[in-house]
């Protein structure tokens, strides 16, 4: 084994610094942690802000189609972004994901300078809409949308990566 | 004992959404945690480190003027850090590559991805009380030690300070 250059590294313990909280109290609050009592009442406290969050889901993707109409694609990446994040606690698992596909999309343009497909967006957005207001949107059609649109999205960035790069 | 109990823990929720701030303050409270302090970015959430002394953070990664990995940067190497050795889950939409890796080398001791699920939260919050990381100082980074397996394979190079002490890093 060969030392390469000269970097020195100090490793701190864990019982040099101070614990979260003592060990008596860790082994209680895990088992807490650990029951299904806390599980059900952390499900129950999740399952009371669902109807506020696709609510929120809903106006968000009312903005995406906005900013999408307006060629305004930081903010369909933004508002996009807010709903990938929300969206599973809202009870719409589809529209968070297609919300996801567009994000990973939009980012995968912008590092590759390359023009975004408005259509490609379009698609995207019609149908987080259409996914956050539709009844049981995640086991019908969203689950299958979210699907196809990432296959289109990965043959675009496969027809991008495939393209001949200028010489420098 | 009971969730009750726990209500002299405190965290510290970092996140600009109100509505995912809202979310996570529920969980907190439902975990028997009362005490939650609430910031929109990581430059409120630095005077409130130093403020109310938190037991944890949960931050997010995008915010404005100060992100999550500022913020976390700065509680991990300021000179002034109330506490660099707080535990900080970052919680985040963000799970691109090259985000996490940025998360990981600025310093957060677990990552979440969101949409949040209950048993990941829980997961996170268990690692942070049960298994607390050692911290490792080196010339370009302090924090939780960033390794998470152990690799018996591993050949080198070797940079601990008792690697070189007890000469292993010697053909």
């Amino acid at each position: 084994m060969m030392k390469t250059g000269n970097y020195a590294c100090e490793f701190i313990q864990n019982d040099c610094y101070p614990p979260v909280m003592t060990a008596r109290a860790t082994s209680e609050f895990l088992g807490m942690l650990k029951s299904d009592a806390m599980l059900s009442r952390l499900d129950r406290a999740a399952a009371a802000r669902c109807h506020e969050l696709a609510d929120v889901v809903r106006e968000g993707s009312r903005r995406l189609e906005d900013a999408a109409r307006l060629g305004d694609m930081q903010t369909v990446f933004d508002e996009a972004h807010e709903i990938r994040g929300l969206a599973g606690n809202a009870g719409l698992a589809a529209s968070g994901r297609i919300a996801d596909g567009l994000c990973a999309y939009l980012s995968a343009m912008t590092q590759a300078n390359a023009a975004i497909d408005a259509g490609v967006v379009g698609l995207h957005v019609g149908s987080i809409s259409r996914a956050a207001n539709t009844r049981d949107e995640a086991t019908r059609l969203g689950t299958e949308v979210d699907k196809e649109l990432r296959a289109l999205v990965k043959r675009r960035l496969s027809a991008l990566s495939a393209r001949p790069r200028k010489p420098a | 004992m009971t969730a009750a109990s726990f209500d002299h823990l405190r965290v510290l929720i970092v996140e600009d959404n109100n509505h995912m701030r809202a979310l996570l303050r529920s969980l907190m409270n439902a975990l028997g945690i009362r005490q939650v302090i609430e910031c929109t970015d990581g430059a409120s959430a630095y005077a409130e480190l130093r403020d109310k002394k938190p037991d944890f953070v949960l931050t997010d990664l995008s915010m404005k003027p100060i992100d999550g990995i500022e913020f976390t940067r700065m509680v991990r190497t300021a000179k002034d850090s109330p506490n660099p050795y707080v535990p900080i889950v970052m919680v985040t939409g963000h799970t691109e590559r090259g985000r996490v890796e940025a998360a990981r080398d600025a310093g957060v001791t677990e990552f979440l991805a969101k949409p949040i699920t209950v048993q990941n939260l829980l997961l996170r919050i268990a690692e942070i009380v049960e298994r607390p990381r050692p911290f490792v100082r080196c010339h370009s980074y302090f924090g939780p030690d960033r390794r998470r397996r152990k690799d018996d394979d591993y050949a080198g190079p070797w940079r601990r300070q008792d690697d070189i002490a007890n000469d292993v890093a010697i053909i």
